[in-house]
């Protein structure tokens, strides 16, 4: 029935298309400085109720009667440029935009400070590249992951954890994007830094709801991210030297205005600086830990209408492990790699198309080495790799026929490679491995249409839909495990290419937006959509070592409904706005590993799916968001308070428990003040409900061994998380040529000891009649102060 | 295999070095109150008289001293327990230990053999238990070898690798335990105590690569000042001159349930990055903790000499 209502939608905001006589300006807006194209630029017909926005790629289209316009074209941080046009055949018109000097004075910026309020999309948020190098950051780091878990309805995941958590979904339920290729694994250090370095990325964008039709496969939100294209006019370095790690980006023409390069690296140099405090018989002195990662851009213009992108990202975390006893050595890389081809047509001034290839691969691999003393039967080698890789082509249209409709439609294809656990082993001359090798492959393809119809000058409506389909196919053998899931009892081969499964999915979108009066908005937004691979995870926290892992004849798709309804308001002629947002989610078909699966339990004759059990969730929240966007003070207050639950039929006995992600209230407080040119301070505050956990609740004795019991899942809950983070930017120089800056930043100001776990020990002896059971909270960081020298040239 | 969990581990030592060790503080936690449970502790072995032990559980913050201990114990009339084979029913008598509990229960009818079932049935405080176990063939165990861990003036210790033949069918369970120069009477269970064939299931051999003494492991009678802890070496590890008697035993699938998922109980106990794992008790009735086993317990003594050789003992 929904599905019918979303297509007669569709039908009626095609039918009132108009095809009448009208003309078209089009063309590209950009940075004047770099050339970059500034995404989500608004162009707008003063005094009249017509506008546009630019795309991905910066390009804009407005098709309008013949006749004399007085056009403003604005986006945050720059001037806003203000131009006559007589419009009496098609134009082409670039726009380069200039640096706002001065930020934080009162710039008119009027085009772009409603646009929470016209925009028809709900649950989607930008932050200005800008912003996360101002705001404080751990260990001097900025980091745009941890920016957006700082609006409401974004949770952290927590210290020590990868991942963030949307509106009560799984970190597996974002859809992480650069440049349009997936990235699976976007932490570094278990989730103390992202893999996103802020100085190769231009511009982000986070729907936490009400994801447009060209978006597919995860069901909770998109986090898209572009990187920087490279300065076409100079050639231009910056970096930073910081405690723990330091990064240089440099870019510039390959050839002038026509094509340019960026180049981008960072590298952590903990493990070299820790090296000499560290004793010469201690375990650490052998081993270590490090990330690094690459970031690389090329783009070429082959004309005003066609262009060509090659964008890369390989990123590694490597820790290694070497005990000066036994010969025993491990290592442990993990990381992304992403490649990725766009090629952009402008067909004509109201069609855009961008065609993309993309081959991106997650991999984590443990390697253990035992030597051999000589003897027979001495000597382990042991490889475990795990990992997910994908070979993506996409076609993407926008056609914007009239100002009144920007319509985008295409297709996607992806074909997957998981390997959920991969192992060879020797032990001496004995191979420990018979079959291992578990490859799973996937098609999985998609084709989507959306409108975004501006029915009048209140009411904006759009409208999607998007028909996805998922085949595994063989080469595959499905195990088949007796009642206690510990023999293998039968199994049944797939060949090469034969369907072991295949699902379907038609995910309608829509949003509706209601002008109430000058500055407010209402906004309805509703999804659903499907998600054809999980990421299932045998801990409480979220890391590396968890497995991707594709639908399969015993394993559904997710599923995921969501409503929600928000009202936007803004205050003294924009330059505050507010909202209030509430949802309702529902998922269905989510995994958990059974109760004391291990790693590796799948590796031979079995299935890494044999050992998921099966269950649904719902989440149902308020979000408030109140934003100073402009002035010497910026920042914001976001609030969010939330229920998130789950139900497992074989976890507390079908009983419903709360999911690691309920969290009932969360509270984010930025604010950066600039004092002069020269200074600028910030603040961060965050206060979060104490997550949940499992704790033992009773013990009796195995072979006089004490041996817990456990309570219901979930059913005990931490002390609340807060902090405060302080920073200031000492701007040292700004000459043309060379900038540099110094950066403070004082993480966990008043040195809350913030719960991390919690654990038992036991003190005393029954023998001397004083035996007791003792708690303590391990908490992750106390205070940490950090320096970082910024530069550019 | 256990790779990630040592990754895991090393993740937590390498956090816990550089950040973790000023950061902890003692808290109160308020757990719900306990459901009282039986803990089962039954066994049979191969050519031996069913023995049972029985003890209630304890709420997880509980206080204990040699009376409350005491009180923990079901022992002489408090139940009774009654182990049925092949039509013949033993209730077994109340008997002195000289392991924890002490007290517990002894057939006197029958002994364990290959291929007989065996129904457990406890009557304690008007609540009924039941359980059957099955004692499957005996494997030999082939050869064991002696690796060094390190080499010290004085002595050199190691652990050992047993191998013993795989047999043909599929679903073969083992448990390993131990008596040493420094356990003596029960058989205990080391680090890790079962294992299965399914690794190995093409080769003629399995092995159970690291055999190191008894799980001495917790502090519950006789805790030891840290100061005092003997040294990882000396404690897991073996050295010339040392005597040890090795069972290895066949296992029922859902025996090897109860070892795996205990062994992985202790595994994610306390461990914040592992879901906790529960233990699956094979007894039925009311609720209880605990396991009804039978070994198919192939016992064998051996000698570490001066030429690090693991040496049978013919006794």
């Amino acid at each position: 029935m929904k599905t019918k209502l979303i297509l007669i939608i569709l039908f009626l905001s095609f039918a009132t298309i108009s095809f009448s006589q009208k003309y078209t300006l089009s063309g590209y807006i950009k940075d004047a400085d770099t050339k970059e194209e500034l995404q989500g630029a608004s162009i707008i017909v003063k005094d009249k109720a017509l506008g546009a926005s630019a795309n991905n790629y910066g390009f804009y289209s407005l098709s309008l009667s013949a006749g004399k316009y007085e056009i403003v074209v604005s986006f945050l941080g720059y001037k806003n440029k203000n131009i006559t046009i007589d419009l009496n055949k098609n134009i082409t018109l670039n726009f380069e935009m200039e640096m706002d000097a001065v930020m934080a004075s009162e710039v008119e910026i009027t085009a772009d400070r409603d646009k929470n309020i016209e925009d028809s999309r709900m649950s989607v948020t930008r932050i200005p590249i800008e912003t996360v190098k101002t705001l404080p950051a751990f260990m001097g780091e900025a980091d745009i992951m941890k920016t957006i878990q700082l609006l409401p309805g974004i949770q952290a995941a927590g210290e020590g954890n990868s991942g963030f958590y949307v509106r009560g979904g799984g970190p597996d339920q974002n859809l992480i994007l650069l440049d349009e290729a997936t990235i699976y694994n976007a932490s570094h250090l278990l989730g103390f830094f992202s893999v996103f370095n802020t100085d190769a990325i231009r511009d982000m964008e986070i729907y936490k709801g009400g994801m447009p039709a060209q978006y597919g496969g995860r069901i909770s939100s998109v986090l898209d991210m572009s990187m920087k294209n490279g300065n076409m006019k100079k050639f231009e370095a910056e970096g930073g030297i910081g405690t723990i790690s330091s990064r240089l980006t440099v870019q510039g023409p390959i050839i002038k205005d026509k094509a340019s390069f960026l180049v981008s690296a960072r590298r952590t140099y903990i493990d070299l600086l820790i090296k000499p405090f560290v004793k010469k018989e201690s375990l650490l002195r052998s081993s270590g830990y490090y990330f690094y990662d690459l970031n690389l851009k090329l783009n070429y213009k082959f004309s005003e209408k066609d262009r060509l992108y090659i964008s890369g990202y390989y990123g590694k975390d490597v820790f290694n492990f070497k005990a000066n006893v036994a010969g025993f050595e491990m290592g442990i890389p993990w990381g992304n790699a992403m490649i990725n081809v766009r090629y952009n047509r402008l067909i004509s001034s109201k069609f855009f198309s961008n065609t993309t290839f993309v081959f991106s691969d997650y991999k984590f691999q443990t390697s253990v080495k035992l030597k051999s003393d000589g003897n027979i039967g001495t000597g382990l080698e042991f490889i475990q790799d795990s990992g997910i890789r994908d070979l993506n082509g996409k076609q993407d249209f926008t056609w914007i026929p009239s100002p009144k409709h920007t319509v985008k439609f295409g297709l996607n294809y992806t074909y997957h490679i998981f390997s959920p656990n991969s192992v060879s082993a020797s032990l001496g001359e004995m191979n420990l491995t018979s079959d291992n090798k578990k490859h799973q492959f996937a098609h999985e393809g998609a084709i989507y249409i959306g409108d975004d119809y501006k029915i009048n000058e209140r009411i904006t409506l759009y409208g999607g839909l998007r028909f996805a389909i998922f085949s595994q196919r063989g080469p595959f053998t499905r195990y088949i495990k007796d009642e206690n899931y510990l023999t293998t009892i039968d199994s049944i081969v797939y060949d090469k290419h034969k369907s072991v499964a295949n699902y379907y999915a038609l995910e309608p979108r829509a949003s509706l937006k209601i002008n109430l009066w000058k500055s407010a908005s209402f906004k309805a937004s509703f999804m659903q959509n499907k998600q054809f691979i999980h990421l299932a995870s045998l801990s409480a926290s979220t890391l590396p070592t968890d497995l991707w892992v594709p639908c399969s004849d015993i394993v559904k798709p997710q599923i995921g409904r969501q409503y929600a309804i928000g009202l936007f308001q803004n205050f003294l002629d924009d330059k505050i706005e507010t909202s209030i947002e509430a949802y309702y989610k529902k998922l269905y078909n989510l995994i958990e590993y059974a109760d004391g699966a291990m790693p590796g339990d799948e590796i031979t004759k079995d299935n890494a799916d044999n050992y998921f059990i099966f269950g649904d969730g719902y989440s149902y929240g308020l979000e408030f968001f109140i934003k100073k966007r402009a002035g010497r003070f910026t920042g914001w207050i976001g609030y969010t308070l939330s229920w998130t639950n789950r139900t497992f039929q074989d976890i507390n006995n079908g009983e419903e428990f709360p999911a690691k992600y309920d969290r009932r209230h969360d509270i984010s407080v930025t604010g950066t003040y600039t004092i002069s040119e020269k200074w600028s301070v910030s603040a961060i505050f965050v206060y979060a409900t104490g997550n949940v956990t499992t704790l033992p609740i009773a013990r009796y004795m195995v072979d006089g061994e004490l041996t817990s019991e456990y309570g219901k899942r979930n059913s005990f809950r931490m002390d609340a998380y807060h902090r405060l983070d302080l920073s200031a930017t000492w701007t040292i120089t700004t000459k043309k040529k060379w900038e540099s800056s110094l950066n403070f930043s004082i993480y966990n100001v008043y040195n809350r000891k913030n719960p991390y776990f919690i654990y038992f020990y036991n003190e005393g002896n029954v023998s001397n009649g004083n035996f007791e059971t003792k708690a303590k909270q391990v908490s992750l960081f106390p205070i940490l102060p950090s320096i970082t020298w910024n530069f550019k040239f | 295999m256990k790779s990630k969990t040592i990754f895991i581990i090393l993740i937590i030592f390498t956090i816990s070095e550089l950040i973790i060790l000023s950061c902890e503080k003692d808290i109160t936690v308020d757990l719900p109150k306990t459901e009282e449970k039986l803990n089962v502790q039954a066994s049979i072995d191969l050519n031996e008289y069913p023995i049972v032990f029985l003890t209630k559980n304890m709420s997880y913050f509980d206080k204990a001293d040699t009376a409350f201990v005491k009180n923990l114990i079901v022992s002489g009339n408090q139940a009774v327990v009654v182990v049925s084979c092949n039509g013949i029913a033993d209730t077994l008598s109340p008997h002195k230990f000289p392991v924890w509990p002490f007290d517990g229960y002894i057939g006197s009818k029958f002994k364990g053999a290959i291929g007989n079932y065996y129904d457990l049935k406890i009557n304690y405080d008007n609540k009924e238990y039941y359980a059957t176990t099955t004692i499957r063939d005996t494997i030999g165990i082939d050869s064991v070898k002696f690796n060094i861990v390190s080499i010290r003036d004085t002595f050199q210790t190691g652990y050992l690798t047993l191998f013993w033949r795989n047999p043909s069918t599929n679903g073969n369970y083992f448990a390993i335990r131990l008596k040493s120069t420094y356990q003596n009477w029960f058989f205990r269970p080391m680090m890790v105590n079962v294992i299965d064939d399914k690794l190995i299931d093409n080769s003629p051999f399995v092995s159970c690569p690291f055999v190191t003494k008894s799980y001495a492991r917790n502090s519950f009678f006789s805790r030891q000042d840290e100061e005092d802890t003997l040294h990882f070496e000396q404690e897991f590890l073996f050295k010339i001159g040392d005597t040890i008697s090795i069972q290895l035993s066949t296992l029922d699938e859902i025996s090897y349930l109860f070892w795996s998922s205990w062994e992985r109980n202790k595994m994610t106990d306390g461990n914040p990055f592992m879901n906790p794992a529960s233990v699956k008790s094979n007894i039925k009735g009311a609720p209880a903790n605990g396991a009804w086993i039978g070994y198919g317990a192939f016992i064998k003594s051996f000698f570490i000499n001066n030429e690090l050789k693991v040496v049978p003992i013919d006794y």
